[in-house]
């Protein structure tokens, strides 16, 4: 047996990256054909708000940055379906008014330490099973609530005028999506980490749209691209001692060039051949 | 009032909407019926486009009410009788990965459906509204690889798949070639006439709607003419635009052939 398999927490961080590489592209399909992919810096952020405060009063992080991002969700939802500010701005303010929250608590709790690294950048070593278990609960709410409400979602993505004219209740659709994100973003901090998660809805869905024809084949292929690089990432920290995070950002990253590659090869086949 | 005492598909009541300070619509009254092809027309920021939006609920009036089939539009339900087909912009939907059939098919929503699997009538349907529009050769290539007037078409589909009683189109040729635009009105004419399927098409383009509509309502924040195309007087539509007008007048096919030029 690979010397990979033969530790527990090695087996969680898979387990782990495995569940974020399926539930970020998912949830991610829709973020990027909405072009809001800020909103999983923001929500990322508001997480990290979270975490300082959990760490700062000790008391549970990860439960903490849920409730703040599920709270960041709602809020971001309001300001840009209210249309008080434009979309983008929405999420600007609320991402940096919580850095500049998380910043202060950090500060104020003494500055960084080991625990506060670990979510930022994410440890193959911080896996707990709690995290597993909320991580696969989320899975089953997640892939339900996407099969359930495919249509609408992709009405949604599409046009939301045209959306609302077919009857899509697009305004608790849209913050159930944010919601959910929030979520997804929040229980994979251990995995990927704060600073980087954002690239695990962004990224692989990118690969997904490069390669496939059709929604749901292109949500299929970012999934793929999703749990190969978590696999692979993590191979690459376990053997190389690197960060987790960064490792499996690294390999979406590049397999976001392969897939660029194979598209142009495509491309220049079909136009040498006509 | 009840549906059956209203022959009225779209009813904006001395309707008013602002944007912030700034007045779209100002005490607009105004009613389609059953079998028309209505044109709404008027220069930029006459209020066209929230006309529309208000129709489709996309927005809440000011002030005034707005009935589609006899019923509030904020009580309004029955979405599978309306049609709507947005303005298509140049590089829309670049990245969607969607097929021309899955577009359509999203038009055909009706509720919770597992995955989007849709059954076998709703596939015929998909099929039928692809083939109406002409499309069938390209039901399987993503929208985003094809021109704007077969995007616009794809739309029409969409609208078409539910077999509406109301189809409402903004700006249906803009960027539209003039044999594409033929394509597309020539579409309308048969759904229309053949079909009975009252149609409000929103355009800057004044010499294809005086041609196609039976009526036409002018805009211009308030309502300022409302008839048949050939009620509609030359020195009404300089007025309306700010701009000297001609009237040409070709004797074709249809009932009305009428172009507008602006004197330069």
């Amino acid at each position: 047996m690979p010397a990979i398999l033969q530790y527990e927490f090695m087996l969680r961080a898979l387990a782990g990256g495995i569940l974020v590489g399926v539930l970020a592209p998912v949830l991610g399909t829709f973020v990027v054909l909405r072009r809001l992919s800020l909103i999983a810096d923001t929500l990322a952020h508001v997480a990290l708000m979270g975490v300082a405060i959990g760490l700062a009063s000790r008391f549970l992080p990860t439960l903490v940055a849920l409730f703040a991002a599920t709270a960041g969700a709602i809020v971001v939802e309001q300001l840009r379906a209210r249309g008080r500010l434009p979309g983008d701005v929405a999420l600007a303010v609320v991402l940096y008014g919580s850095l500049a929250v998380a910043v202060v608590v950090i500060g104020a709790a003494g500055g960084f330490n080991v625990d506060l690294f670990s979510f930022l950048f994410g440890s193959i070593l911080s896996v707990a099973p709690l995290d597993l278990w909320l991580l696969a609960a989320l899975a089953v709410v997640v892939l339900l609530f996407v099969a359930l409400f495919f249509v609408d979602l992709a009405q949604m993505a599409f046009d939301e005028d045209l959306a609302r004219v077919s009857g899509v209740r697009t305004d608790w659709l849209n913050l159930a999506l944010a919601v959910l994100t929030g979520a997804t973003i929040t229980l994979s901090m251990r995995v990927v980490g704060v600073l980087l998660i954002g690239a695990m809805l962004v990224i692989p869905v990118l690969v997904g749209l490069r390669l496939a024809r059709g929604l749901r084949a292109a949500m299929a292929t970012a999934v793929l691209a999703g749990v190969l690089s978590a696999a692979a990432g993590l191979t690459l920290a376990f053997y190389g001692d690197l960060s987790a995070g960064g490792s499996i950002v690294l390999t979406a990253l590049l397999l976001l060039v392969l897939a660029n590659l194979w598209a142009r090869w495509q491309l220049w086949r079909r136009t040498t051949a006509a | 009032m009840t549906e059956a005492a209203s022959p009225s598909v779209i009813e904006w009541e001395r309707v008013s909407f602002s944007y912030g300070a700034v007045e779209a619509l100002q005490d607009v009254s105004l009613c389609i019926h059953y079998g028309e092809l209505a044109a709404v027309m008027g220069p930029n920021g006459s209020g066209k486009s929230t006309l529309i939006k208000l129709a489709l609920g996309l927005l809440q009036p000011d002030s005034g009410r707005v009935r589609l089939f006899g019923r509030d539009v904020k009580d309004f339900d029955q979405w599978g009788r309306v049609g709507y087909m947005p303005q298509v912009g140049t590089g829309a939907w670049r990245d969607f990965p969607a097929t021309v059939s899955e577009v359509v098919s999203l038009g055909t929503y009706s509720g919770v459906s597992p995955l989007g699997i849709f059954r076998r009538s709703e596939r015929a349907d998909v099929l039928a509204a692809i083939e109406t529009v002409g499309m069938t050769a390209y039901r399987s290539r993503r929208l985003a690889e094809l021109s704007v007037g077969q995007q616009q078409r794809v739309l029409l589909a969409r609208a078409l798949v539910r077999n509406p009683d109301l189809l409402v189109l903004d700006e249906p040729a803009a960027g539209v070639d003039v044999s594409g635009e033929e394509q597309l009105y020539a579409v309308l004419r048969d759904l229309n006439r053949d079909r009975g399927i009252a149609i409000v098409i929103v355009s800057h383009d004044i010499g294809a709607m005086l041609r196609e509509a039976t009526t036409v309502a002018c805009l211009n924040c308030r309502l300022v003419l409302h008839g048949q195309p050939h009620d509609l007087t030359v020195d009404e539509m300089s007025t309306l635009y700010g701009a000297p007008v001609d009237v040409l007048i070709h004797d074709k096919a249809h009932e009305f052939e009428g172009a507008l030029h602006r004197h330069r």
